[in-house]
């Protein structure tokens, strides 16, 4: 064995091969390149919509700088594309995008910090909104309306030359198709209520087509039916379809494509995909019973009106159209959680009894959820701005003319503009800063007893003890806080 | 500076020296010299340090430290999967009780009766596309490998790399877009016919959106991987097994029979688990095609039945919260673990019926020596039974199979040139020859349809726009219509990390297997591990990167190195395999050779074997890109999907192509807006239908980039092969 032969360095090894020479030239050649396009600016490929998109910003605005990311529900995506465009006009060096990938990873992904508001379909539950206030949002939660559409019944009756007539249905009908017990077109009670259409509708079978994933819509409707035909329609509103009568499929558009391949198909679906099929005119009972029932269309105008006289809870307390009548099943809201009092945690209760002609209670509402405290000024300034333009008028009125929504009404939007606006900058305090708030609090307060434990909550809100977060007294904690800064 | 050149040059003179060296002074006393110089010589301590990490040793090292790493990544994704699954057995009760009522929409309350019905519906599909591709790939590769002449055969083979890299998105979109509102009445019709039959009694579903279905295009999916695979088998059948089926009298479909179908059999069983684990894991085809039921069902022809396990997953996992990511994490599981089971069922029925031909063999063999005569002549003559005994043995199994064909046990060679049933056997062979023809019909016709209906809908959209725009500021179906390049950019990414990941990975790998192991106990568990792994379905291998990345960065983070993280899982068992393959090929003499000039063994693998095997590996490793590039499902619950460009691997989420088709699909028709004001409708164009041109545009981009991958690797091998050919004529 002879040691000079033998012995390859890793000098060697790494420069005398002209395998590793030229992979490394590769991979650097690919890392240039990359970097390369890097520095062509972060706007790459971007359009320009020439649509004159309406809306202001809050008066007294900061410019923003940079990307921020927010996503969740899919049914929002149309909405958050037109308020993008919209709002990019304003801050023209924001980069906003939003990922449509599900309130149920939205929900994740807000709590994992990876996004700065998320979308959601269904209603924070109790017990994500009290993990989003111990994890990301120490400062409170914020959950607002941000967008509201008309859920269509439609129908696939081309042949028959029925899907630009609108068949009436009433709730237990669409409740008994959609489990299966009325199967055929022609059915009497389908019938006694179309006598105009009655020798046209066909004999053939109806086949329901309900969405196969989780979805709002599904929840929504469901929930309709649960309150206006409670005895055909026994399911607790769920994300997911209860029953397996007919046939399911991925998404809207699955569902509207399944609709069009066959005959006799009926879905129910986001208004703004079934202008191309037959939409049913679904049958509104009022609530004084006097009055006799009316049928109405999804028509966005006629979901406002039923929103102004829904009743708005925010954090557990009804605030608006206290006096609407009782619903059956209401978003759920279990558990024994308090929020804090900082938090504004605002929920729809669909009215599904309005009286007007027109009236259309049949919708999905779609909410935002951020947080109220966040430590970084340009992203809590982001996110002020951003809710205040959705929650706009202008913003409001161009979704319902570009995507077919339905416009929040005023009553709800200025409530949520208020929860707005309470959004605001923290820094997250250093460990002095802390000491400095005890310590302050205990010479100030009388019963040191009672401020120990309100300061620690404050600090640590990630109590389970409601009590304690309920003696949370948030002006003191942001009076003690500025004392800190000013050095008091 | 100075230093690093004079070593450099050391080195370059030892060849010259090393001889002369090695004669004057034997190598044992060269480390007492060493010892005795002072201990703080730096060039000493250097050249301990040196010889110590010689590159032989480092080699080594890198290399099983490669192998180890592999089956530390399979070890990891099972344990990823089980910690994220662990709250699911171990958890709150009434939590996981919840999230399986949410997913049922209350019919289930308990784990198993959820996942029971996943798991039937699982193995009922795939096993029915295995069933009706199967034969048909047989076929077809029995056309391409014994009927097509030369031309034909090329460009065949040319298709089916291509269809096997048709990502599933687009077998999705023709599915539910093509398939679905077109086949109504076929399975009506079969229906009427095989009614009786409980699999296709029960009401015909219109639409039909049916397990039937599905596993109609789940066997379109897998056909070309069984046949591209059955193909290479068959092109290797020995011409001497063909030549003594010939020389015994037997026609082609006779030939086949006994040569060419016995050899490939183990193969078969292979490329047809390779087939079934595609089947079971496709997400895409399911997702977008069947109407999903929670029941155990066998009525093929009726929606609403079953639904699969990875369809499941990629549906509920959008909106599950915490408990329901578990459930579906340990659903991932059991999709694996089935996966294991299939893979470790092949391996064994690959084995079993060899051992027991071979026996009968031996029991006939002994019985009656004179059947042999013949074949044993026709060998004496080619002189090979002395060299190649096996092969000696194959023959002898031919003529075995031959007479059994001929149900005459004690015949000479007489029967086969039977003038009475020539005739017969001649129609038979004709008429299979005819049903072959048949088989790849029914293969290339479906398959014409996705790439025409791709080509016709895609190529209207796909304009120079298209490809250098992004999706950002565009609005339903307005101008401006928006494009791709995000997308692109994304994929570029995306598949540059996995490369960057699996490629070295699977190498060195696949460099152990070849050269350092030999046939030991762990290389073999690396390559039974290896094949396991190419099994893992792609939903799978993004669940485990979820978890992965879950644990390390917390819950809920999506970012381009996550997809990159699960393509790499799916790329590295097909580079190692590759690699492997085309390592074994270079000829033994030029490591002899090597060895023989004095040359270290990681010198002769980094000089003589990988510079020959090259070629080979790049396009392998380009075919592997080809595959990996279309995959949807793992990068749907792992990169997400944005609207604009993101260069940034490392954070936020990153849009690829495939993802970018399955998000337009699923969006559906855009709104129009009906406008009053006379002036802005002239100025505005809107088309509803935008969503799905754009979607089929990016298919048509997709299957392009994956046609020029092809070709660019075929290519490679191509010049490579034939450069070494020329230079050695020169």
């Amino acid at each position: 064995m002879n040691k000079k032969y033998f012995s390859h360095t890793i000098k060697d090894f790494f420069c005398r091969h002209k395998i590793f020479f030229r992979s490394i030239a590769l991979l650097s050649g690919l890392a240039l390149i990359l970097s390369v396009a890097t520095g062509c600016g972060e706007d790459v490929g971007a359009n320009q919509s020439p649509l004159p998109l309406k809306g202001a910003l809050l008066p007294h605005a900061p410019s923003l700088n940079g990307a921020f990311h927010g996503g969740g529900a899919s049914s929002q995506k149309s909405a958050v594309d037109v308020w993008n465009a919209g709002f990019m006009r304003l801050q023209p060096n924001t980069q906003l995008s939003y990922d449509p990938f599900g309130s149920g990873a939205g929900i994740s992904s807000f709590l994992a910090r990876a996004i700065l508001w998320a979308g959601t379909d269904a209603p924070l539950s109790a017990l994500q909104a009290q993990e989003a206030e111990q994890t990301v949002c120490n400062g409170g939660v914020i959950q607002v309306p941000a967008y509201s559409s008309p859920i269509a019944i439609a129908y696939n009756l081309s042949d028959a030359g029925l899907n630009s007539q609108h068949v009436r249905l009433t709730p237990a009908i669409i409740a008994q198709i959609f489990r299966g017990e009325i199967t055929k077109w022609n059915n009497p009670l389908i019938q006694k209520y179309n006598p105009s259409i009655a020798d046209k509708l066909p004999d053939i079978p109806i086949i329901p087509i309900w969405r196969s994933d989780k979805s709002g819509t599904t929840e929504n409707f469901s929930r309709y039916l649960r309150n206006t035909a409670p005895h055909y329609w026994p399911y607790t509103p769920q994300e997911t379809w209860p029953t397996t009568v007919g046939e399911g499929a991925q998404g809207t558009s699955g569902v509207m494509q399944t609709l069009h391949e066959a005959q006799g198909t009926i879905t129910y679906a986001d208004a703004s995909q079934t202008q191309d099929v037959g939409n049913a005119a679904i049958q509104v009972t009022p609530s004084n019973k006097k009055d006799e029932p009316f049928y109405s269309l999804p028509k966005g105008e006629g979901v406002t009106r039923v929103l102004e006289k829904s009743q708005v809870v925010v954090n557990g307390k009804v605030v608006q159209n206290a006096d609407m009548p009782k619903t059956q099943v209401d978003i759920p809201q279990e558990g024994d959680f308090t929020p804090l009092p900082q938090s504004h945690i605002e929920v729809v209760r669909f009215n599904y009894h309005p009286d007007h002609q027109g009236d259309y209670p049949l919708a999905l509402v779609s909410y935002d959820v951020a947080c109220r405290v966040y430590q970084d000024p340009q992203k809590a300034s982001f996110v002020k701005q951003w809710l205040s333009y959705v929650e706009s008028t202008a913003a409001q009125e161009n979704s319902e003319l570009l995507t077919g929504s339905a416009p929040l009404p005023e009553n709800i939007r200025q409530q949520a503009l208020r929860a707005v606006q309470t959004i605001e900058a923290q820094p997250a305090l250093s460990d002095e800063e802390i000491k400095k708030i005890t310590s302050t609090s205990n010479k100030s307060s009388q019963s040191s007893q009672s401020s120990q434990s309100s300061s620690q909550s404050a600090l640590t809100p990630v109590t389970n003890n409601s009590l304690k977060v309920k003696s949370f007294d948030i002006k003191k904690y942001v009076r003690d806080v500025h004392k800190v800064r000013r050095g008091g | 500076m100075s230093a690093a050149e004079v070593s450099l040059s050391q080195q370059k003179t030892t060849p010259a020296s090393s001889p002369e060296n090695s004669s004057s002074s034997p190598s044992p006393s060269q480390p007492s010299g060493n010892s005795d110089r002072p201990p703080f010589n730096f060039s000493s301590t250097r050249e301990g340090v040196m010889r110590f990490l010689k590159t032989d040793n480092i080699f080594k090292a890198a290399v099983i430290g490669t192998a180890i790493f592999i089956l530390a990544i399979l070890a990891a994704i099972a344990v990823f999967l089980f910690v994220e699954s662990i709250p699911v057995m171990g958890g709150h009760p009434q939590e996981v009780k919840n999230a399986i009522e949410a997913f049922s929409g209350g019919d289930f309350h308990y784990f198993w009766q959820y996942a029971g019905p996943l798991i039937f519906g699982t193995l009922l599909t795939s096993f029915l596309a295995l069933g009706l591709a199967y034969f048909v790939a047989i076929g077809v590769a029995l056309f391409i490998s014994e009927y097509a002449p030369a031309w034909l055969s090329k460009i065949l083979n040319y298709i089916v790399d291509l269809l096997a890299a048709i990502p599933s998105v687009i077998y999705g979109l023709w599915g539910a877009l093509v398939l679905v509102p077109s086949s109504f009445d076929f399975w009506e019709w079969v229906h009427r016919l095989l009614g009786w039959i409980p699999f296709f009694a029960g009401p015909v579903s219109n639409p039909p959106r049916t397990v039937a279905t599905v596993s109609l295009v789940l066997a379109l999916m897998i056909l070309p991987i069984i046949t591209s695979v059955a193909r290479d088998i068959f092109q290797h059948t020995p011409a001497l097994l063909k030549e003594a089926a010939y020389g015994l009298g037997a026609t082609k479909w006779e030939m086949i029979r006994m040569a060419v179908l016995p050899f490939g059999k183990s193969g078969l069983i292979s490329a047809s688990m390779l087939g079934l684990g595609r089947a079971l894991g496709e997400t895409m085809v399911v997702l977008m095609v069947l109407s999903p039921g929670r029941i155990y069902s066998i009525h093929l022809l009726t929606a609403s039945q079953n639904q699969t396990m990875a369809a499941a997953i990629a549906s509920q996992f959008p909106e599950a919260n915490s408990m329901g990511v578990s459930v579906l994490m340990t659903i991932g599981l059991i999709l694996f673990a089935i996966m294991i089971i299939v893979n470790y069922a092949a391996r064994q029925i690959g084995k079993f019926p060899k051992k027991k031909k071979y026996q009968k063999i031996k029991k006939v063999h002994s019985s009656s020596k004179k059947k042999y005569s013949l074949a044993v002549t026709i060998d004496s003559n080619s002189s090979i039974a002395r060299k190649k005994p096996r092969t000696f043995e194959r023959v002898r199994k031919v003529y075995q199979k031959s007479v059994r064909l001929k149900k005459r046990p004690h015949v000479s060679q007489a029967s086969f040139l039977d003038k009475t049933r020539t005739v017969r056997r001649k129609i038979k062979s004709g008429f299979m020859q005819a049903l072959l023809i048949v088989a790849c019909f029914v293969a290339i016709i479906p398959l014409a349809s996705i790439l025409w209906v791709t080509v016709s809908r895609g190529s209207h959209q796909l304009t120079w726009y298209f490809i250098t725009h992004s999706m950002r500021g565009v609005i339903g179906g307005m101008e401006p219509y928006g494009g791709v390049l995000h997308a692109l950019i994304g994929t570029a990414e995306i598949t540059g990390a996995a490369i960057v990941i699996s490629v070295p990975l699977g190498f060195f790998a696949a460099v152990y297997i070849t050269e350092y192991a030999h046939q030991n106990t762990f290389s073999r568990i690396l390559s039974f591990f290896v094949t396991t792994m190419s099994g893992i379905p792609s939903i799978v291998a993004g669940l485990a990167a979820y978890a992965l990345f879950s644990i390390l960065e917390g819950p809920g983070s999506m970012n381009g190195l996550v997809g990159g993280a699960a393509l790499s899982i799916l790329m590295i068992p097909t580079v190692v395999q590759t690699s492997e393959e085309i390592l074994k090929v270079v000829p033994r003499d030029l490591r002899e050779a090597s060895y023989a000039l004095g040359i270290s063994k990681s010198r002769t693998i980094l000089k003589v074997v990988i510079p020959t095997a090259l070629p080979g590996i790049i396009s392998g490793v380009l075919l592997a890109i080809a595959r990996v590039i279309g995959e949807t499902a793992p990068l749907l619950i792992t990169s997400g999907i944005v609207d604009s460009t993101n260069f940034n691997l490392f954070s936020g989420r990153m849009t690829t192509i495939p993802v970018y088709i399955y998000s337009q699909y699923s969006q559906g028709s855009a709104v129009c807006p009906i406008i009053d004001n006379g002036q802005l409708s002239r100025t505005l164009e809107c088309l509803p239908q935008i969503r799905m041109e754009r979607a089929w545009a990016a298919a048509l981009l997709l299957i392009i980039v994956v046609l020029v991958l092809i070709i660019v690797g075929r290519f490679l091998s191509w010049y490579f092969s034939t450069y070494k050919r020329r230079a050695r004529r020169k």
